[in-house]
């Protein structure tokens, strides 16, 4: 019992002296960026199938690429590879999953692409795909995926400053998010929308997550959510 | 034409119109505006969390840490100290160590003491790149921005501008703080840098503690 109660100390000294180490973040800055942004309404019937054989194959320099990246990899460095940050970032998968990927149907198993917004994040190229996911056996399931240009690949990543844009572009209609970010809508009740949102300096994105919020808090706004929100999406 | 081949060449053409045309993929264009939060940011004070080691060197360190390489810009001096006799002290103050993009920066404010006279504050500036650390030579807004702000405050500023809280001993920085933070409590460097530029005078109490 004695020896059980030394090695629990140790294991929670090692864990404590490791955090120590990992000096966790302590505070939050940021900093004011303008850039262009542009929105791509990808056709009906766009797909990113698991067209890849190998990691090296998949040479992602097309977002999209790495839609097609992530569908194919069939073991965890490739998994890795698709994920900025490498391991220490990337989500682990069972072998299960790889034992999915190796024996599924490309046809049946696959990405729907919707919409895509391109801008630069501190001199970074991002961008945030809307996609449904095809899955034999589960029901359609609406995603968003964060992804930046570094090292001459997009890698999937998450970023605290999009985290609230990925989900607004998941939701919103491709034809609401269009007339929000390049103020051409005809609808008088989405260029509103766009109006309230923007600055000088363009989208303010503080503003639409302050506007996206709205529809939801204090209370649920069902008439936007059903003007604006794509049915589709959780 | 052979039938079998005229189903191979279906299924080729197929599969060629099956890739994506990823160059076709390119959208309108619009202007954006947002606050970049950093995912990363640690403040550390050598005098206050550390030993009183850390905040005092006389000799060279490793220079697989950021402390190591800012004592190899002084290893002459460094290496002239003896042990019962030190000419040269690198006083650490503090750093910030931040995620800036795809890289982790670590800015680091000391002094240098020869025999009794002590320099200005300066600034050293380290970048890691995988898993080394070296010098960083260049500089763009938000580092600039940074290294003034370290300059001009202390840690405990800082903190006093971060905290939620108000402590009635920080009046001034009490009354600043929201011309600084975003609704989440986020610290805008920009602004920052603004109000403690142009606050000088009612901050500087605050710096001697």
């Amino acid at each position: 019992m004695k020896k059980i109660k030394f090695i629990c100390l140790i294991a929670f000294l090692v864990s404590v002296i490791g955090n120590a180490q990992e000096e966790d973040a302590n505070i939050i800055f940021s900093y004011p960026e303008e850039s262009e942004i542009s929105f791509f309404q990808y056709p009906e019937r766009t797909f990113a199938k698991a067209i890849y054989k190998s990691q090296a194959e998949a040479t992602n320099v097309y977002p999209e690429q790495l839609l097609e990246s992530i569908i194919s990899a069939t073991n965890q460095e490739w998994v890795n590879y698709n994920t900025l940050g490498g391991a220490e970032k990337a989500s682990q998968k069972k072998q299960s999953h790889f034992d999915k990927i190796m024996t599924m149907d490309k046809d049946k198993n696959y990405f729907e692409l919707a919409h895509k917004l391109t801008f630069d994040v501190g001199g970074v190229p991002t961008a945030i795909i809307k996609f449904f996911t095809y899955f034999e056996g589960t029901d359609v399931l609406s995603g968003a995926a964060v992804m930046q240009f570094v090292d001459g690949r997009w890698q999937k990543t998450s970023h605290p400053s999009l985290s609230t844009l990925s989900i607004i572009v998941m939701r919103m209609k491709s034809e609401v998010l269009e007339g929000i970010v390049l103020q051409n809508s005809d609808d008088p009740n989405i260029m509103a929308i766009a109006e309230r949102v923007s600055t000088e300096a363009g989208l303010d994105l503080s503003l639409l997550e302050e506007e996206f919020g709205s529809w939801y808090s204090p209370e649920i706004d069902e008439t936007k959510i059903e003007l604006y929100k794509d049915p589709k999406t959780w | 034409m052979n039938i079998r081949f005229i189903i191979v060449l279906l299924f080729l053409s197929h599969s060629l119109f099956s890739q994506l045309d990823y160059e076709k993929f390119m959208g309108q264009k619009g202007k954006i505006s947002f606050n970049k939060e950093y995912s990363y940011a640690n403040l550390y004070d050598y005098k206050i969390n550390a030993s009183k080691e850390d905040s005092l060197i006389t000799g060279k360190l490793s220079s697989s840490i950021p402390e190591g390489l800012l004592t190899d810009e002084y290893i002459a001096d460094l290496l002239n100290n003896k042990q019962d006799s030190i000419s040269f002290e690198i006083l650490m103050n503090s750093r910030l160590l931040i995620d800036i993009n795809t890289e982790r920066i670590c800015l680091i404010k000391y002094k240098t003491r020869s025999n009794t006279t002590a320099s200005e504050d300066k600034i050293f500036k380290a970048v890691r790149t995988g898993t080394n650390w070296r010098k960083l030579t260049d500089s763009n807004n938000e580092i600039q921005l940074l290294e003034q702000i370290l300059l001009d405050t202390n840690v405990n500023m800082l903190f006093q501008f971060y905290n939620y809280r108000d402590d009635p001993d920080y009046p001034d920085i009490n009354r600043l703080k929201p011309e600084i933070k975003d609704d989440k409590g986020v610290i805008n460097i920009k602004k920052l840098a603004e109000v403690i530029s142009n606050n000088k005078a009612a901050l500087s109490k605050y710096k001697q503690e």
